[in-house]
């Protein structure tokens, strides 16, 4: 599939997209969902957590394996997505709108590519 | 490179769990065959609630302690009986199949038939009782990101005890259609020494002579952190 152009990717198959308060909404992308399978649950941050640039910030567990989360950003978490929590087969459906954290307080940033850059990685993965 | 191989020493779950974790993060693409074994304890999943998986009471009472791995699944009883295996690769290479059937040829060595059991699980073939359970972690998604595969082999386990400590919930059990733990699992009834050298045998037939480590060869800081970050409270009871 094409990958959204509203928002980059990282190479370790997070989305981010930068919004006009300063602050950055992370999820991660069809390609992760897809290899992981079907995910039971969403370990999420908390609310307050410091992190940092392609650092994992929080992992899921599928029913194949437990993966760990990177984190595009080097901020601090304003929120996380209780719904994702609560349920985390959205990932799974709808991996687009179930973001998992709202990062603020923005200092760095990882390396990020456009939605048809990252389509051209996804490329040579396979 | 040539596979590593790595036997441990250390009875305490975690300090072995921070050697795993260690030689996951210093593996840098090799394929590592890690073999340990842990004293008496229950290791619970890293997404479990310790309290609705165990009973912590009885198990202060006869001194056994609580540990939680980095990788997914369900709550597990580990003794001297027990045996643990894990598999380190990239995930690009790693082969849960290939894996499953290294851990398979080497029970055969002693005639002893098993089969692929639930999702993650060895059983033996002529019961279908469990022997090995199997849990699994990736650092990423992509091809070169490390990842374990890691499982127990009942040997000589205290099942009684595991039947003890262990609370799953009734629900689970009947999912599987069983009356309780005890039914679906079984020891294999051989030597440790023994299936530890005929794994070893097998590992080393499939990817080629290994070298070798002691687990005092991990990085002595990044264990030590691991095993303060693994042992600590916070760790142990967040879920």
């Amino acid at each position: 599939m094409s990958e959204k152009n509203d928002r980059l990717y990282s190479r370790q198959h997070e989305w981010a997209i930068f919004k006009d308060d300063g602050t950055c909404l992370v999820g991660i992308s069809d390609y992760a969902q897809k290899e992981l399978g079907n995910i039971v649950f969403a370990n999420l941050p908390e609310t307050g957590d410091e992190v940092t640039a392609d650092t994992p910030f929080c992992d899921v567990e599928s029913i194949k394996t437990v993966s760990d989360v990177y984190s595009p950003v080097t901020g601090k978490v304003i929120s996380v997505n209780e719904e994702v929590m609560d349920n985390p087969t959205l990932i799974n459906s709808d991996p687009y709108e179930a973001w998992f954290a709202v990062i603020g307080d923005i200092t760095d940033k990882g390396e990020l590519l456009s939605a048809e850059e990252y389509d051209e990685y996804i490329k040579t993965l396979k | 490179m040539k596979p590593l191989i790595v036997t441990g020493v250390s009875t305490d779950p975690y300090q072995n769990l921070a050697i795993e974790e260690t030689l996951l993060k210093t593996s840098c693409g090799r394929r590592i065959l890690y073999l340990w074994q842990n004293d008496r304890t229950v290791v619970i999943g890293r997404h479990q609630d310790a309290k609705a998986e165990c009973d912590i009471e009885k198990m202060k009472e006869d001194g056994v302690t609580l540990s939680k791995r980095i990788s997914g699944g369900g709550a597990v009883y580990h003794d001297m009986g027990n045996m643990n295996f894990t598999f380190i690769a990239p995930r690009g290479i790693m082969s849960i199949d290939e894996n499953f059937g290294i851990i398979s040829e080497a029970v055969k060595a002693f005639g002893i038939d098993t089969c692929r059991t639930g999702n993650n699980d060895l059983g033996i073939a002529s019961t279908g009782a469990k022997f090995s359970g199997s849990a699994f972690y990736q650092s990423g998604p992509d091809a070169d990101a490390p990842c374990f595969h890691h499982g127990t082999i009942l040997c000589s386990c205290d099942i009684e005890k595991m039947v003890k400590y262990l609370t799953p919930s009734s629900a689970k059990l009947e999912r599987h259609g069983v009356k309780s733990v005890k039914a679906r699992v079984a020891n294999l009834g051989l030597e440790i020494s023994d299936v530890r050298e005929s794994i070893i045998k097998v590992f080393e037939e499939r990817f080629g002579k290994a070298d070798r480590a002691g687990e005092e060869d991990a990085d002595a800081a990044m264990v030590k952190e691991a095993r303060n970050r693994l042992s600590s409270h916070e760790w142990l009871f967040s879920i």
